[in-house]
């Protein structure tokens, strides 16, 4: 049973009567779904039991039952758990000696006790033994599971419930309750821990002891004048609970006690939990990444086609516009017409000149012939737009027939503004 | 043995089966570095992988546009080839350059005394685009003859040509004398060779 998140149901007698509480116990905290109060239970037959309890046996839980203080003797021998733990079987031999049950017939258990002045649940400072008759337990124990349909997971008393009736905010707390015998006794808390079990009241007086301390009545004692009651659901209530709140420091009458996992328990889960995470997390990593590169893969066959003939198209829209540019516009681009040079050279020469040769190529102009001033003549070319220099190339001759200057120039084309 | 304790037996074999699966896995063949390694390795891979799927599927997207893009060029081509002497070579191409030049030279009234063919060039390497030439030599009466002469050879609406080069003697002091002219006009001519 996880005692951080279970469902219990606890059964706790009263004289004859029967209380019982389902339970639903979870970190978030106590949710009661069901309880019964059945009178006079020990004494009905086993079909009114299971119908007076059908209501609780729906529920699912583990069943704990406390048995009252009154069918419990608590023993001298102060007896730690961690020693109830060790001497176990020695102590069932021995309990004759301890108390006055047969030792066939007996049930034992233990509680720790702690001190008044210091109490804390870790360090307790003695202990107390507790023994039932089986004799006595057993056949209630017996009717209960009877009509509940199930077995008890453990049978406590009284006392192993004590510390889970809610009094751990009181330095110290005295709990009125009947032993066997019928004789009146205390139990002693302090800050919820036992330090105290079944001290004998020797006043015959109802009246609370006097004192800056709590005081509460157990189910069936006889009551306490200022003291508050402690119901039976609220006691059936602690017994669900002790196995939780008490966890480690006592040992039930009947069944398992409710053991404190070892220091080692949470590093090893958690050691567990980490290797396992290793090895998961790497394997997953591995397996996602196969599985991206196998995805990765898939989508590349897929569009390879397409890829390919995309990169086709670009190489060969590439070539043909490389051949538009650098071949077809950049050629027209170089290309000049000598007609403005014709027309150029023929309007600067003027109708009294002519000329014996013209040379144009892509860079200059030759020119050769008769001019009335060749000065004149060069000035208009050096002036013109489409020439950006010119100069003789011969000294200049006067014609012996037209009196003309006779001249031989040489002229730097121009075009789009840059010289040739 | 009970189940509380048969849990516990449980749980510590499995602890051990597992630590030692662990350090069989890292010490095995490997160190913990080398299968760290390996590791940020496959990740490296898959990482580069990823880049080149992105890479490829940005070019496959790509492909209409490719496809738009080259057909524009195409007809650029078509339309520029419409105006180049094309022939199966650079011979046939020359051949029919001087048909062209003969028939505007006619046109004008001059008459080709001679042609040599100049040197093609081949414009872009690889690609059958060519510049090829021809020398002319002719006579005209005057320089007006030769403005349209060089004007339609210059202008012809189914070829780009050009007039390179242009050398003129004349007319000298005696204007009827005519003018001697040697001139280099060049085309764009497309050479599809053909396939065997």
């Amino acid at each position: 049973m996880n005692p951080l998140r279970s469902r219990v149901i606890s059964a706790i007698i009263v004289g004859d009567d029967l209380h019982v509480v389902a339970l639903h116990v979870s970190r978030a905290g106590v949710r009661m779904r069901a309880s019964a109060d059945c009178k006079g239970f020990l004494r009905l037959q086993g079909l009114e039991r299971q119908s007076a309890l059908a209501s609780i046996a729906r529920q699912p839980g583990s069943l704990v039952v406390v048995a009252p203080a009154a069918w419990c003797v608590v023993g001298t021998a102060a007896i730690t758990q961690k020693q109830w733990r060790a001497a176990r079987a020695e102590l069932l031999e021995s309990v004759e000696h301890m108390f006055p049950i047969e030792r066939d017939d007996a049930l034992l258990g233990q509680i720790d006790l702690f001190s008044r002045e210091n109490p804390h649940l870790d360090h307790p400072v003695g202990g107390a033994l507790i023994a039932a008759k089986r004799s006595r337990v057993a056949p209630a124990v017996q009717a209960i599971e009877s009509a509940l349909g199930r077995s008890a997971l453990r049978v406590i008393s009284a006392h192993m419930a004590l510390p889970a009736l809610g009094l751990q905010r009181d330095e110290k707390a005295l709990v009125f309750d009947e032993a066997a015998y019928g004789e009146r006794v205390q139990h002693e808390l302090a800050y919820g821990l036992p330090v105290a079990l079944d001290e004998s009241i020797t006043e015959n007086s109802t009246d609370a002891p006097q004192g800056a301390f709590t005081c509460v009545v157990m189910p069936g004692a006889a009551p306490v004048n200022e003291a508050q009651p402690v119901s039976p659901t609220l006691l059936a209530i602690a017994g669900a609970l002790s196995a939780t709140v008490f966890a480690g420091r006592f040992a039930p009458l009947m069944g398992p006690p409710q053991r404190v996992a070892p220091w080692c328990a949470g590093p090893t889960v958690a050691g567990a939990a980490a290797a396992l995470l290793l090895v998961v997390a790497g394997q997953v990593w591995g397996s996602r990444l196969r599985n991206e590169t196998m995805r990765i893969d898939q989508r590349m066959s897929a569009i390879e086609d397409r890829v390919i003939h995309t990169q086709q198209l670009r190489t060969e829209t590439e070539r043909v516009d490389a051949l538009l540019r650098n071949g077809v516009q950049a050629t027209l681009a170089q290309w000049d017409s000598p007609m403005p040079i014709l027309r150029e050279v023929t309007a600067a020469l003027g109708e009294e000149g002519f000329y014996y040769r013209i040379e144009v190529n892509g860079a200059s102009v030759l020119l050769r012939g008769e001019a009335a001033s060749a000065d004149a003549f060069l000035q208009r070319l050096v002036g013109s737009r489409l020439f950006s220099a010119a100069e003789f190339l011969a000294p200049v001759s006067k014609s012996s027939i037209s009196g003309h200057d006779v001249f031989e120039i040489r002229a730097q084309r121009v075009v789009d503004g840059r010289r040739r | 043995m009970n189940g509380r304790m048969l849990r516990m037996v449980m749980l510590a074999g499995v602890v051990i089966v597992l630590t030692v699966l662990v350090f069989a896995d890292n010490l095995g063949g490997h160190s913990a570095d080398d299968a760290s390694g390996a590791s940020a390795d496959a990740a490296q891979v898959v990482v580069e992988r990823a880049a080149q799927l992105k890479q490829a599927e940005s070019i496959a997207s790509q492909e209409d546009a490719w496809r738009g893009t080259l057909a524009a060029n195409n007809k650029g081509l078509e339309d520029a080839r419409s105006r180049m002497i094309e022939a199966p070579s650079v011979d046939i191409a020359g051949a029919k350059l001087r048909e062209v030049v003969q028939q505007v030279m006619g046109d004008v009234g001059v008459t080709l005394d001679v042609s040599d063919a100049v040197t093609p060039i081949n414009v872009v390497a690889d690609e059958p685009l060519h510049v090829i030439g021809l020398q002319l030599q002719f006579q005209t009466s005057d320089m007006e003859s030769l403005y349209a002469l060089v004007d339609r050879l210059e202008h012809m609406p189914d070829l780009m040509t050009n007039v390179s080069r242009l050398q003129v003697l004349g007319p000298g002091r005696a204007a009827g004398a005519g003018l001697d002219v040697t001139m280099d006009v060049r085309a764009l001519s497309w050479i599809a060779r053909e396939t065997q």
